[in-house]
């Protein structure tokens, strides 16, 4: 077979060019920032404006083309469509608060201006990881978007917990990477093929595939929940989140997290999903059992957490196990996709908002805040101390925010259908969580606080990247309907 | 036929060896070449896959494969520099500040 037949050369219509401009804008934009970012005096602020130029106008571009019809390119590896352009410019937005929240936050934590074109690259390489079909070019996004988290997590250089939990992430991210490539290569050999619906064909006409097939598709499934942070493979999270600099946690937090789901709902609707395939059974009941340890584990340790950004951390893996019963129910109940995107999309918006009012309250170089640290804040600084509220009742699930619209749809997605034993665990390990949230509302608003605390650093970029979270938190709280509709219309 | 499972075999045993340095091993160098030798073992299991069913598109990918672990290890070889100038070693067991 010739390299042409393989890799037939297309010429590029007009909306093919138009599906990839995106990619191309933020590719493009983040060289730019890093030719800016070199600028002595004012690096920082020229990169922090051309990567904003370039999110806003990617931004654009994606929704102004959003329904064009669906294109496939290089022979079906990349697949652009009304719902996968819609899922990029999710995470265009988490990218545009990110890059927000850092500006200010750079100066202070002594982040390199190379920060700006690291989250650009990072947002392109998840923006093809969710595009894409083909599970050798999965990998390649997967490394394009982690190489650049792993340079942010490690980017506080004079700290010495950055510099670990850069490299706790590198060797754990390194590891699942290789996991996902060996399990890549093993599923090749199995069925011949690296495309996912190829090989969801071949396992649709073949009841019986090889042994092989069996550890390739558990390697892959051990590395996305790695990547994910499921239960017994979530030992990174909470130090990378510690260690890393508050603006990169709440990117990451959001924007990984994300694009990590989307990318296994995808390799798990085609092969991990299937109907009477009695082989898949093991793996359907495996990712049951991590679901339901993730939201267990993850809540009862987050309540035994004096530190807040460890208890958040925690939270997320308890997080990561409602998400895992959505994506199992994905394919059974009807609209329980749309569920799952709505919840990944209200909970990253809460997290990042999260993450950026406890930027503002942090000192330079700190670890993590203590609750004691944070005792009467919300009494001295209200306007912050509201908006932490907000998120906290998001993710706690309270009505009136995102949080509760999102749960809802999981929760009633997953009961119709019929997966009542893991709705029991995740609505009374929910009920749980509610106790950890209170508890920092009260000592935001009920404690005296102990010593004198002031903010030293009055950061408007987080200030300004919360107030977006927490409009946004509201609005689909509030009126929910305009977002579930166009969800409900993507799944079309 | 015998030559493609022996080098199956040899892609699992040399995966094997990378997993056993990278969970074991407390010196970060070798970490680092633990992770290169996991995917150079599954580049040389893509390769023979690719060979025994008669198709290019396997050894095709190798490269870029190996065009990502030498950026990966750039990468890691950098957040070692990075570890040594804040820890003064660079052996596993002394970055444990953050409790795990």
């Amino acid at each position: 077979m010739s390299l042409l037949e393989t890799f037939p050369l297309q010429v590029l219509g007009p909306t093919e060019l138009f599906s990839l401009l995106p990619l191309f804008t933020l590719t493009f934009g983040a060289v730019l920032a890093l030719l800016f970012g070199t600028n002595k005096q004012r690096g920082h602020g020229y990169a922090f404006t051309v990567a904003m130029f370039t999110l806003v106008y990617a931004l654009l571009q994606g929704s102004y083309h959003l329904f064009l019809t669906d294109v496939s390119l290089l022979g079906g590896t990349l697949v652009f469509s009304p719902y996968t352009r819609s899922i990029s410019l999710m995470v265009i937005v988490f990218a545009i608060i990110g890059v927000i929240l850092t500006y200010g936050q750079d100066k202070k934590e002594g982040l390199l201006s190379e920060v700006y074109a690291l989250i650009l690259f990072s947002t392109a390489g998840m923006i093809l990881m969710m595009s894409t079909t083909h599970l050798l070019f999965m990998f390649i996004a997967l490394e394009i978007m982690s190489l650049a988290i792993y340079v942010l997590v490690a980017m506080r250089r004079s700290s010495s917990f950055s510099s670990e939990a850069g490299l706790k992430y590198f060797i754990l991210g390194g590891l699942a990477s290789a996991l996902f490539l060996y399990g890549t290569a093993l599923v090749f050999g199995a069925t011949g093929s690296f495309e996912l619906t190829t090989i969801h064909h071949f396992l649709m006409f073949n009841q019986n595939p090889s042994f092989i097939f069996y550890v390739g598709l558990g390697l892959i499934t051990t590395a996305m929940l790695f990547k994910v942070a499921a239960f017994p493979f979530h030992g990174w999270l909470p130090d990378v989140y510690q260690g890393a600099a508050t603006n990169v946690t709440g990117f990451m937090g959001a924007a990984v997290k994300f694009t990590a789901f989307m990318a296994f709902a995808k390799i798990a609707q085609n092969m991990v999903f299937l109907d009477n395939h009695p082989g898949l059974r093991w793996f359907q009941s495996f990712i049951w059992f991590v679901a339901a340890a993730s939201m267990i584990y993850g809540n009862f340790v987050a309540i035994s957490q004096s530190e807040l950004k460890r208890m958040l951390s925690f939270s997320t893996i308890a997080h990561t196990g409602y998400l895992l019963l959505g994506l199992y129910v994905m394919n059974n109940g009807e609209g329980s996709s749309r569920s799952l995107v709505l919840y990944l999309f209200f909970y990253a918006l809460s997290n990042l908002g999260a993450f950026a009012v406890i930027s503002i309250f942090e000192e330079r170089n700190q670890k993590d805040l203590t609750l004691d640290q944070i005792a009467g804040l919300g009494l001295k600084y209200p306007l912050l101390g509201t908006l932490f509220t907000i998120f906290l009742l998001s993710m706690a699930g309270i009505p009136l925010t995102s949080g509760f619209i999102g749960k809802y749809g999981l929760f009633s997605a997953a009961v119709s259908a019929g997966e009542i034993p893991l709705v029991v665990i995740a609505v009374l390990t929910s009920v749980v969580s509610v106790y950890y949230y209170l508890r920092v509302i009260v000592y935001l608003f009920m404690k005296e606080s102990t010593k004198e605390v002031a903010i030293h650093h009055r950061l408007k970029g987080a200030t300004i990247a919360a107030l977006i979270s927490a409009a946004a938190t509201l609005q689909f709280g509030l009126f929910p309907r305009a977002i579930i509709h166009f969800v409900k219309m993507l799944a079309k | 036929m015998t030559n493609d499972i022996f080098l199956q075999i040899l892609a699992a045993f040399l995966f094997t060896m990378g997993m056993l340095v990278v969970l074991l091993r407390r010196d970060t160098i070798m970490v680092l070449m633990g992770i290169e030798l996991l995917l150079n073992a599954a580049n040389l299991s893509m390769v023979a896959f690719s060979k025994s069913a008669h198709m290019i598109e396997g050894q095709l990918q190798v490269f870029f494969v190996i065009t990502i672990a030498a950026a990966e290890s750039a990468i890691g070889l950098s957040i070692l520099v990075n570890l040594y100038r804040n820890f003064g070693s660079i052996k596993t067991q002394t970055a444990n500040t953050l409790k795990g």
